[in-house]
């Protein structure tokens, strides 16, 4: 086992919508190499649309294949949150201690 | 037995004729909605024969003419024009103001009838068959064996179904600025929807182009919408990305449908399948999961509409079941409640002292119960304060009239809910916020067309929820706040000298100055109390606040803060000297410990540093003098740092006890004009606790400062 790497925590911050998709994917994709735990810190973002929401997504499942740990911090913007529920990402609120990426519709243990 | 069905007739007339007004504002802006009219013939029809069987004779052959007249409209030989429509609407204020009045009704009552019934008869008369017919909806019409058979349908029964829809957005929808998610929450808003996006083909990161688009959507919607008004949302995407529509039910109600039916009616699975699924021992999903024949997500997504469609039936099963309760019924039930909040705070109380095990764990079962009766009779009494907004219509559209303006009125969030008593009390001051808007705020429409608006101006009623208070907004789009004119007045009233400087802030606080108003001449339509004022005291004693946003030449917003309910609240009990105090929780921030010898230290300056900042004091022991002065000040002393409407207080006490369940009890005649107390209630062993008016203290406290020359830094 190589020595294990430390984790990382990327902040998200303003407008993630798709013409930053790119820069976003980029950071991730860093992140997923240089350490064996990423946390995603969405706190401060403004907006999010579907382009930002699958690159979440996609490097979720990057970190499944390699036994990376991927999750978000607590604190999840009401808007943020809004355009997750009313397109379906997420179907009830977030309790107190819960992370988002437990309730993301088919983001564990996700892909065919 | 006679007057129990008359006071149900005289409650459901009332309640017609206030849809009715509605109804008839509406038909205004939509003279060709035959619905709308067919709506209003009922209503009338209804309330005339009601009349009739109750012996309200009046009504009744009033009404008679009326829907004489309403019946030409319905079958398109009177068209409904904007004379008409004011002749409606004073026909309907008529036969509400015979309601309420009862048989035998007042001769000089019975003769207003006269003028009214010569204008329905004129207009009658004048009616002539012409081509001119209400429209119909293609949707109204259906096909019979005989040809085409009209279905009518009344606003509010309007039939929904519900629709399976599938969107594919292609690959690039992106690149020309689509935005998906939001298209998603368009067709959502169309009725109730259960949205399950399928995220299954997102590949790896390396993999993954982030500017196409991988997911695709099942929604299951139940809407009054048709086909047509779900394609419309997907217009601009049509020929790019794949949509499919199907029905999934007809009406509202419908079977809950199994999961293998619904995977079947999908086309992912069949019914053979299904059959031999069902036959193994394993749950369906995942059995056909097991076997490769449907993805977990195609299982996930049929749950979903399943669901749905079990939500749907929930729904129209409870709208049916509600029923009438007399006001007074739910105010007796509300005030056992409330005996039954103190008597548990007593066994509380005592079993503390007791310190019996299980009569502890009694007590708190009971608290817990008596915490979800609470909660559920508050709620009882809440009522969706839309019907409330509809009432502003017909203002709107009267004082529009009477001023020479054009105002529409706009509302949004009419179904948040507030205590009954808080809406019965909010209509005057609202009436009085839209009167000044309309008034002073929206210009006259030549003036707006020359300044580049729409000649309608147009006011915004809204309320939210926000925490434990619920907001209400109305916002014009007219001039703003004149400060000049304010601030003149003012100097006129010897309110501020004339060389006086004033921030704009300062000057809007003019307003609230009894007696300010700059209305010149006291207009028909609110009557008496005039004055920003007043609606200022009204708020206040209902715990609420105003405040005033202003934009010159765009428009004004009015927020009043509103708490939820009246009657209980949670409060922190303190208690100074031998006597207790509840201050409401909401309003509190927090308590902190403070040495006595570094609030000394503050010297003459009554101000304590609180988080970044400084926060002014006051010892409530001195303020209320009770009891004597300490013989020896306390080493720590307590204090709890309250938030005010405009500003942070903080109250020195002797002791904080903790949480407590208030039943707010009024004070008496005599006590009610006491500043800083706002009521009472009763604590478990019997001790009367007065309630601080954390607002009014706040002010006090911040005028102390301030006197003193010290600013606050």
């Amino acid at each position: 086992m190589p020595d294990s790497l430390p984790a990382k925590e990327i902040s998200l911050k303003g407008s993630l919508l798709v013409d930053r998709a790119k820069e976003i994917k980029e950071t991730l994709s860093r992140a997923l190499q240089e350490s064996d735990a990423v946390l995603v810190d969405l706190s401060s973002a403004a907006d999010i649309d579907l382009a930002c929401v699958q690159t979440l997504y996609a490097a979720k499942r990057t970190a499944e294949k390699k036994g990376i740990k991927f999750s978000f911090t607590l604190s999840i913007p009401e808007h943020v949150m809004k355009k997750l529920t009313k397109s379906g990402f997420i179907r009830r609120a977030l309790g107190s201690a819960e992370e988002l990426g437990s309730l993301l519709v088919g983001f564990t243990g996700s892909g065919e | 037995m006679l007057d129990q069905f008359k006071a149900t007739f005289k409650e459901e007339a009332y309640e017609l004729l206030a849809t009715l007004e509605n109804t008839f504002l509406e038909l205004e802006g939509q003279p060709l909605n035959g619905e709308l009219v067919n709506a209003a013939f009922r209503a009338i029809h209804t309330i005339k024969g009601s009349a009739a069987m109750f012996g309200f004779d009046s009504v009744s052959s009033f009404a008679h003419e009326f829907e004489t007249a309403l019946d030409l409209c319905r079958n398109g030989t009177l068209s409904v024009s904007k004379d008409f429509i004011g002749l409606a609407l004073k026909g309907r204020d008529y036969i509400k103001r015979l309601l309420d009045f009862d048989e035998p009704v007042p001769q000089e009552i019975l003769l207003e009838a006269q003028p009214l019934l010569e204008r329905f008869k004129a207009f009658s008369s004048k009616a002539s068959p012409s081509k001119f017919t209400a429209t119909m909806n293609e949707s109204n019409l259906s096909r019979t064996e005989s040809g085409f058979e009209k279905h009518v349908e009344s606003p509010g029964q309007q039939e929904r179904a519900t629709y399976r829809i599938e969107f594919r957005p292609g690959k690039d929808i992106f690149k020309n600025g689509t935005k998906v998610l939001n298209l998603i929450e368009e067709l959502a808003a169309l009725g109730d929807a259960d949205v399950f996006p399928h995220t299954e083909t997102i590949p790896e990161l390396d993999d993954l182009d982030p500017e196409s688009c991988y997911c695709w959507w099942d929604i299951i919607l139940t809407t009054e919408s048709d086909e047509n008004a779900i394609r419309d949302v997907f217009i601009f995407v049509a020929d790019q990305s794949d949509l499919r529509i199907e029905k999934v039910a007809q009406t509202e109600v419908v079977a809950t449908k199994r999961l293998g039916d619904i995977l079947v009616e999908r086309g992912e699975a069949s019914p053979e399948t299904i059959q031999e699924a069902l036959g193994t021992r394993k749950k369906l999903g995942d059995v056909l999961v097991e076997r490769n024949i449907v993805s977990r997500q195609q299982i996930e997504s049929a749950l979903v509409e399943q669901e749905h469609i079990k939500k749907m039936q929930e729904k129209s099963e409870s709208t049916v079941g509600s029923i009438r309760v007399a006001s007074e019924k739910l105010d007796a039930l509300v005030d056992l409640v409330g005996e039954l909040v103190t008597l548990q705070a007593r066994l509380s109380r005592t079993s503390l002292d007791l310190m019996d095990g299980q009569l502890s764990s009694i007590s708190e079962q009971f608290e817990r119960l008596i915490a979800q009766l609470r909660d559920n009779t508050m709620s009882i009494r809440m009522l969706p304060i839309g019907s409330t907004f509809n009432r502003f219509r017909r203002v709107v559209r009267d004082l529009s009239l009477e001023l020479g303006k054009e105002c529409e009125l706009v509302t949004e969030g009419a179904d948040t809910e507030l205590d009954k008593t808080v809406i019965e009390k909010l209509g005057d001051p609202l009436v009085h916020i839209i009167r000044n808007s309309i008034d002073h705020g929206i210009e006259a429409p030549a003036d707006r067309e020359r300044l580049g608006k729409q000649r309608s101006g147009v006011i915004k009623l809204s309320a939210l929820h926000s925490g434990a208070y619920v907001l209400i907004r109305i916002s014009d789009d007219g001039r703003g706040l004149d400060y000049k004119a304010i601030r003149e007045k003012a100097v006129q009233k010897g309110l501020v000298s004339s060389n006086q400087e004033l921030s704009e802030e300062e000057t809007m606080q003019l307003i609230f100055a009894p007696g300010f108003s700059t209305a010149k001449v006291v207009t028909t339509v609110s009557g008496r109390g005039v004055g920003m004022d007043v609606v200022k005291r009204e708020i206040d004693a209902l715990g609420g606040s105003v405040q005033l946003e202003s934009a010159s030449g765009q428009g004004m917003t009015v927020t009043l803060k509103i708490p939820l309910t009246l009657a209980i609240i949670e409060g922190l009990l303190v208690r100074i000297a031998e006597e207790y105090y509840v201050i409401p929780l909401s309003s509190v921030d927090g308590c902190i410990e403070i040495r006595s010898r570094d609030l000394a230290d503050m010297g003459e300056r009554k101000i304590i540093r609180y988080r970044d900042e400084f926060v002014p004091f006051i010892k409530l022991r001195a303020l209320f003098g009770s009891g004597d002065e300490l013989s020896e000040e306390p080493e720590i002393e307590q204090i709890v740092i309250a938030s005010g409407q405009d500003a942070r207080i903080g109250f020195v006490v002797d002791q904080v006890i903790g949480d407590n369940q208030t039943v707010i009890k009024p004070l008496g005649r005599l006590y009610r004009d006491v500043e800083g107390i706002s009521g009472a209630t009763i604590l478990g062993d019997g001790t009367v606790a007065l309630i601080l008016d954390v607002n009014r203290l706040a002010l006090v406290a911040q005028r102390e400062v301030a006197g003193r020359g010290e600013g606050v830094a």
